[in-house]
Parts: structure tokens; sequence; C-alpha cells
């Protein structure tokens, strides 16, 4: 317990000293300001920059306030899912490759727990930054728009985080077992191209963590649960839990693939 | 101290390590020697409990697991360049088992030891290839380990930093059985009292250095002249045995033969200046390139 207090302490330092713990957050929050600002100020920006002729009629559909949520919850799920892939799938893999790794492998220190540390690091920042993209979203939001459904839009944060959850699991089991650039690879092409493929052929099922977002996305429109939501959340649990265990298996097992 | 036995290491089918034997007497520096590919970061990596062996024993006299017995410095050792001198080496002390008191009090300590303690506070990315030596250094010996592993841990520094350096570790071995391993002959010298060549994965020959001298050692005689090309001469008109590295020629001396007095007659003859003539101990680097040059 100690040595994980000790390597999140390291992670936490490390997150402030390259200053992602700013910018990272920053980002989101300009993800989430986009949707309901551009939507809000579209009659202007394209009369500004639209170059359009004399005359044009443009119908601007009649947008609510959870309609620029489920906005960024789309920003979120492609932008945010790859951002985080790309962040973390060295943070295991990339301290084995430049030897920094070496020196704590030669200590009592189990490979569970580094890789503990680094998931609950991430854990943090995912919960952080979605805070932050949906607080901006629903702040102009309620703005612009009215009063949003508070309650509803908590719930999906809520699944949200669960799917990213699942995202990172799964991104760091991979840099637990692999190099940097073969997990980023996977990790891309299995989440991204996993959901491409869960909305198009998706229909023979109605489990997977990929359907966790579509549900999400699905309930925040609505309100109504879908009636496979907990059954979803349940199989994506499963989903974190069993990545989580690989991985530490696979932090402990290539410790000895460190660059000595 | 530390026993091996057997040590045995494949990656596929080839044998990077293969039977090694040997044993440490606390509190002495041992230097394992060998060229480039011999085996001996793959030995060190084996005794540090990074890397597996195929098959052998490592045995240390205590049953504490390996790691909180044993220090160990890479050739090129990486931190975690954002941190400071100060927050490295004390999260390692915790990371190393030492509570928190005494891994304060430990950093503190070890800095002070590696000359870094009015650098503590500055971040590592910031220090020189010989600061960062130090700092692994410090590292290693954070946790008072009874072994101490050191993977060429002067081939990377200059004059002045080398010397810093082994006069640590002369330091260390008061207290601490040093086992590293080094090219650079000439160092290892004068620090060094037990040997174990290396080569090709297997050690070819082991021992106290003065054993080994002795085993090795014809008596021979160094001639040294002015001019480096009076040595070349010199030795392309002679019909002894002899070698020659720039500006000295050495004699290989059998049964006596030949005397000191045969060698000054022959140099009273000669034209060339002679700068000195005396009777020599092996280098160890003389000793190392016929140990390791043998079946070769």
């Amino acid at each position: 317990m100690r040595n994980f207090t000790v390597l999140l302490q390291k992670e936490w330092r490390e997150h402030v000293r390259n200053y992602r713990i700013l910018w990272l957050p920053l980002v989101f929050l300009l993800l989430g300001m986009m949707d309901p600002l551009t939507y809000y100020f579209m009659d202007d920006l394209l009369q500004a920059v639209g170059n359009l002729p004399e005359g044009m009629q443009i119908t601007i559909p009649k947008v609510s306030a959870v309609d620029m949520i489920v906005a960024t919850a789309g920003q979120l799920l492609s932008i945010g899912t790859i951002v985080f892939i790309a962040l973390y799938c060295g943070s295991i893999s990339g301290e084995r490759k430049n030897g920094t790794a070496t020196l704590l492998y030669v200590r009592p220190v189990h490979g569970g727990v580094i890789f503990m540390s680094k998931w609950v690091m991430a854990a943090f920042m995912g919960a952080l930054t979605t805070f932050c993209a949906i607080a901006a979203s629903g702040y102009y939001a309620e703005i612009f728009y009215g009063q949003l459904p508070i309650v509803r839009v908590a719930l999906f944060v809520g699944i949200y985080f669960v799917f990213l959850l699942a995202v990172i699991t799964f991104t760091l089991m991979l840099s637990a077992w692999t190099t940097t650039a073969i997990a980023a690879a996977t990790s891309i092409v299995v989440i991204i191209v996993g959901m491409m493929l869960d909305s198009i052929i998706g229909t023979y099922w109605v489990y997977s963590p990929f359907k966790l977002s579509a549900y999400g996305l699905q309930y925040v429109e609505s309100g109504i649960v879908p009636e496979q939501l907990m059954m979803t959340m349940l199989v994506t649990g499963a989903f974190i839990v069993v990545s989580g265990l690989l991985g530490i298996v696979l932090t402990q097992l290539n410790k000895r693939q460190t660059n000595v | 101290m530390l026993q091996v036995e057997q040590l045995t290491k494949r990656f596929g089918k080839k044998a990077v390590v293969s039977d090694v034997t040997f044993e440490l007497v606390p509190n002495t520096i041992t230097a394992l020697i060998g060229p480039n590919g011999a085996g001996k970061t793959t030995t060190l990596s084996m005794l540090a409990g990074l890397l597996t062996p195929t098959s052998g024993i490592i045995r240390l006299d205590n049953p504490r697991p390996v790691q909180q017995q044993v220090g160990f410095l890479p050739q090129y050792p990486k931190f975690f360049e954002w941190m400071t001198a100060f927050e490295y080496v004390n999260m390692m002390g915790k990371l190393s088992g030492l509570s928190t008191v005494d891994a304060l009090q430990r950093a503190n300590d070890v800095l002070r030891f590696v000359g870094l303690y009015d650098e503590r506070t500055q971040r590592i990315s910031g220090f020189s290839g010989g600061m960062k030596q130090r700092l692994g250094i410090a590292q290693a010996i954070l946790h008072r380990p009874k072994l101490l592993l050191l993977d060429e841990p002067v081939s990377a520094l200059d004059p002045i930093g080398r010397s810093d350096m082994m006069k640590l570790l002369r330091e260390l071995a008061e207290t601490t059985t040093i086992l590293y391993s080094t090219h650079i002959l000439h160092d290892a010298e004068s620090m060094t009292e037990y040997v174990l060549f290396m080569k090709d994965g297997c050690l070819v020959e082991q021992g106290h250095i003065d054993e080994v001298q002795q085993k090795y050692d014809a008596p021979h005689i160094a001639i040294t002249f002015v001019q480096e090309t009076d040595a070349l001469q010199f030795a392309s008109q002679s019909e002894l045995h002899v070698s020659v590295s720039e500006r000295v020629v050495t004699v290989e001396v059998h049964n006596n033969k030949p005397t000191m007095q045969h060698i000054m007659s022959r140099l009273a003859a000669s034209p060339f200046q002679v700068e000195q003539v005396a009777y020599a101990k092996m280098t160890l680097e003389q000793m190392f390139m016929k140990v390791v040059g043998e079946d070769a």
C-alpha cells in the first residue's frame, strides 16, 4: 500500500511537472465549449466568413440544451477517446523502453502496484476532463438554450466515465503488454474501428462495451433508461476488471523487458 | 557473501552466459572484465534480479529477498528527469523499504556522500553525465546493500569524474562488497583486488589479481625509448621475443635469458636514446590480452 502511495505521488508529480494536469483539462474545456458556441453563433459566423450569395436562406433547426450535451458527448467519444489513448499508450512500455523503469524494477515493487498507480492517475484525469467538458458545454447550453435536466446529464457523465475507464484500462493493459507503437495502434484500431463496426452491424448483439456509449447517448437524448443499460454496464465492468488483472500480470511479467 | 554456481542464460538457442561459477569475498572489490558482448551486463542483470537465469544458482548469505540486499547501477542509468535529485533518491528509498524518516535521512546522507547535496533541489534533467553517474551511485547505496553491482561505472566519465568515482568506490568497499564490470583496465588495476575474466559468456580466469598475475606473468624487461621510431627499429632488429606498444618495447624473459646485462650492452652499442630500462610487472591489460587471446 505504501509503495502504491509513493508511486501515485510520482505519477501526480509527473502530471504537474509536464503541465498535463493543466493543459489536458483546458483542451477538454474548449472541446465542451465549442458545440454550444458554434451552434448559437452559426448565423453570425456564416455571415462573417461564409461568403454566401445574396438572398441565401438558411434555416437552422431549433435545438435544445440537451442537444448540446449530446453533441459534446459525441466529441468526447471520438476526440476524447483518441486523446486518452495517445497520452497513456506509452506510460508503461515507454518507461521500459527508455530505461527509467529499470531502477524501479530492481526494488521490491510489484508490477501490480506500478499498474494501479498509473491506472488511478489516468482515471482521475479521465474524470477531471469529462467534468470539464460537460460542465463547459452545460454552462453555455443553459445560457443559450435554457434549463438542463441536471440529473440526466450527471447520470450520462457517469455512464460515459465507465466507458472511458474501459478505454483507459485497455490501453494501459496493452502498454504493459507490448511496445508503445503497437499499444497505440492496437488501441486505436480496436476502439475506434470497434465503435464503427458496432454502430454498423451492432444490431446483432445488445451487450458490448461499445454499446455503452450508444446507450448513454440514447438515454441523455430521451431521458428513458434503455433496458439493456444495466447489463451493458455489467459487461463493461467485467471487461475493465479482466483488462486490469491482465495488465497487472503483464506489467509484472514484462519487467524483464526493461532496457538495462 | 555471494555464491554463483553454473549460472547460464540463453536467449533462444544462443547462450549469452554459460556455466559461470564464482564466489565473492566480503568487503572486496571484484572487477568483471571482458570485451564487449562477453555477457557482463547479462550476468549483472541476473544477479540484480532483473533477469531470470535459464539455469544455475545464485546464493546470498542472507535469506532476505535479493532486491533488499543488492544495489544496482546500470551502465546508462536513466532517471525520471522531471524530478529533483532529492525527490528521486527519497522516492527510491521508500520503494526500497526504508521507513519515511529513514528514507529522508538516508536521502540527505547519500547525496552528501556522492557530492550532490548542494544540487539536491535541482531537476535531474539539468545534470551532467558525471552528476548522473554519481546520482546512480546514490540510488544504489541508499538501502545500505551488502552487495553493490555496477555496470561500467567509470567508462562514460572523463578523467576527473573517473578518479572521483574510484575514490567513492574505495570508500564504499570498506563496508560493502563490490562487483563491477569494466573494459578500462588501467583504472581497474588501481583499485581491484579480485578479477573475473569473461569471454563469450564463459569465465576464463578468476582469482586474486596477484595470483592471476603470477600465473600469467612471464617476467619481462620494459625498455622505454625517447623516439617511437627507435623503439620500432630496435624491435625489428632484435631476435628476442619482443612486443612494441608506442615507445615501449617489452622483452620476454625465459630461464633468465636474456639478462639485464645483455640488454644493457645491446642498448649501449646502439645509437638509440633510451629513457628507461626496468624489470616490469605485467599490467592488467597485458594479462587480459593474454587470457582472452589465448584460444582466439
